[in-house]
């Protein structure tokens, strides 16, 4: 009896370092199509809201607003992938050029500003 | 419809049965596309144009649209196949619900569309291409059918693109993704590299290569394919920093030899 417990036990253990040792590279696992688009698009739509608001004319008018420019870049890069989208379309719809502060511009300035700084909550329902 | 369209046998019932979500009136697009996967097909979202669809109707291909048969304010939403259009008289024709032939109006049609976000889909064969790609929706399409189909034809939906895309390293990435998960190493190895070779900041290209080559054994000659990690604010950060730890702990514990790089 203890013979046949024992010799399953040996049997059982050797099992499981075969197992060990096979499954040891494992676990390596690769980052799905869908998730890279997902990280291209994200890093794409963060470098167009960063670059905007590293541009002379719009870091003016955030001071102007008393917006420090380092937390309006801050903010930016903790929003979200999709949030992130939401403000680079917005961008690149923009008027480019010379005069961002026309009309649009300084409307979706101030509405990214209070955005960024917590105060409204409209991008997120884009 | 579609799906017999594209050459999948199945019953009605089944389907309904799939898509059907209790407790919603009709079913959810997402369950529509969701359940073309189940059956092998990728859902390909078309442009919001009726030229975009008359095009997959020419080539023959039916194309499921979503309908608003009420108003803007009060939608009484309605799932139909656009299997036609006659340009003599501008009538588009349908199979809506169990009426297997519908002729409508384009005019009246076109606002029904309209007013439920003008969303239509065509369900493609692993081995087809749309008559109008584009390349960003398309290689979304196409991602999302490898998270829900088998690998085989995930396998061969990528094998088509980067046939049509040569250049797409985002297609290389998928075809190696789908190599990877059939455990086919060196075909996953190939297409990585190739992918990088077109692209050769692309992150998830090296990750993935590193990892696969990490997981056919070759740890040692997968740390210099990683290279260095991204700044700390990259969302990869981490996944590379751990993966380069497991590539250090198995290359120094192996007795593969390390490779000399220059």
């Amino acid at each position: 009896m203890w013979q046949s417990v024992r010799s399953a036990l040996s049997v059982f253990l050797g099992l499981v370092l075969v197992l060990t040792v096979c499954a040891s590279p494992a676990g390596a696992k690769v980052i799905s199509t869908s998730d890279a688009l997902g990280v291209e698009q994200g890093h794409e739509a963060r470098a167009t809201v960063i670059a905007y608001l590293a541009r002379e004319d719009v870091a003016a008018k955030l001071a102007a607003l008393g917006v420090d420019p380092e937390l309006a870049r801050l903010r930016a890069a903790a929003l979200s992938a999709e949030e992130l989208a939401a403000l680079a379309g917005r961008i690149e719809e923009a008027p480019a050029g010379g005069d961002v502060i026309g009309i649009l511009g300084v409307t979706f300035l101030v509405l990214l500003i209070l955005e960024l700084v917590g105060a409204i909550d409209i991008f997120k329902k884009l | 419809m579609v799906l017999e369209a594209s050459g999948v046998e199945t019953d009605y019932s089944t389907v309904t049965s799939r898509v059907y979500v209790p407790g919603l009136e009709g079913s959810l697009q997402a369950e529509m596309t969701a359940t073309s996967r189940h059956f092998g097909r990728i859902a390909y979202p078309l442009a919001p144009e009726p030229a975009a669809l008359l095009a997959e109707i020419a080539a023959g291909r039916p194309v499921l649209v979503l309908l608003n048969l009420g108003l803007p304010s009060r939608p009484f939403w309605h799932y139909a196949v656009v299997i036609g259009y006659d340009p003599d008289n501008n009538r588009i024709l349908l199979r809506s619900g169990t009426e297997s032939r519908v002729e409508r109006k384009a005019r009246s049609w076109l606002r029904q569309w309209d007013w439920a976000g003008r969303w239509a889909i065509v369900l493609l064969r692993p081995s087809e291409w749309p008559v109008r790609p584009d390349r960003a929706r398309l290689l979304r399409a196409l991602a999302d059918f490898e998270d829900g189909a088998d690998p085989e034809s995930a396998r061969s939906s990528w094998q088509n693109a980067v046939d049509h895309w040569p250049d797409e390293p985002n297609a290389w990435l998928g075809l190696g993704n789908s190599a990877h998960a059939l455990a086919d190493w060196r075909a996953a190895e190939t297409a990585y590299r190739r992918a990088l070779a077109l692209a050769p900041t692309h992150l998830p290209a090296r990750f993935n290569l590193a990892s696969s080559l990490h997981e056919a054994g070759r740890s040692c000659a997968a740390l210099p394919e990683l290279g260095s990690a991204p700044p700390p604010d990259h969302p990869l950060y981490r996944d590379f920093t751990a993966l380069e730890r497991a590539l250090r702990d198995a290359c120094g514990a192996s007795s593969e030899r390390p490779q000399r790089w220059p």
